[in-house]
């Protein structure tokens, strides 16, 4: 499979109401050793919805420290964006992401360093 | 145990250069392959994509996408899937991706080669250096 294929996937909560488009993955490096690079990446979480392009753009980031106009937009605009757990995946298929979790049980965007 | 470093796709890996191990541009990160983890379940970024067709099925032009990538897949002299770079040959990531092979042979370089022997090579005065 692709990561294409995830991207802009329309994601439900457990109670199957619609919460958004997958608009990122945030990927950690703790796999197993994968080769030259060290260890593989593993899918932690996604970014759920329009809020989520502030990541796209790096304005998550603490060093981002502008133009502030943006750097304020995007940090509320983050606020309403969803952040989802991997472990919180209870099947991707037939073009949807089904969630094992309520909406509101969902975590903020965390700040990156 | 510590959790290993943490990087959003879509602001460090899309869309990144591709750097051979002679530092020579190779393609870009078009796409990624993901796998699941038969003894963990957990899902893993097992190959960088590159090459025609793929940018195209990633911007959502499916079939587009997939009669580049048949294309390529028949002018590639190697077996397989030519737009595949496994991540074993992933030396770092930065603000590029370089690669620990040499990106001759990637199939990211066979249309460049196909237009390079059946084309350019053509051109009256194509086999001198530039001045």
């Amino acid at each position: 499979m692709r990561l294409s294929e995830l991207l802009h996937e329309p994601v439900f909560d457990a109670d199957a109401r619609p919460i958004g488009r997958v608009h990122d993955v945030r990927l950690v490096q703790d796999g197993p050793l994968q080769g030259l690079a060290g260890a593989a990446f593993r899918v932690d979480a996604l970014v759920v919805g329009r809020a989520g392009l502030g990541t796209r753009l790096g304005f998550h980031r603490h060093d981002m420290r502008g133009p502030w106009p943006l750097k304020l937009l995007f940090e509320r605009l983050a606020r309403k964006a969803h952040y989802v757990e991997w472990k919180d995946v209870a099947a991707w298929d037939d073009g949807r992401v089904s969630l094992r979790v309520r909406v509101d049980d969902l975590a903020r965007l965390p700040d990156s360093p | 145990m510590a959790e290993g470093r943490a990087l959003y796709v879509g602001l460090k890996l899309l869309d990144r250069q591709l750097v051979d191990r002679d530092d020579k541009a190779c393609g870009k990160v078009d796409d990624l392959e993901l796998e699941f983890s038969a003894d963990s379940g957990n899902l893993y970024v097992s190959a960088i994509l590159a090459g025609p067709g793929i940018l195209a099925y990633r911007m959502r032009r499916r079939r587009w996408g997939r009669w580049w990538q048949r294309v390529n897949e028949v002018m590639s002299p190697t077996d397989g899937d030519p737009a595949r770079i496994p991540m074993s040959l992933v030396a770092g990531i930065d603000d590029h991706v370089t690669l620990g092979t040499q990106g001759g042979h990637l199939g990211s370089m066979s249309l460049d080669h196909w237009v390079r022997e059946h084309v350019t090579s053509h051109i009256p005065g194509s086999g001198h250096e530039a001045e």
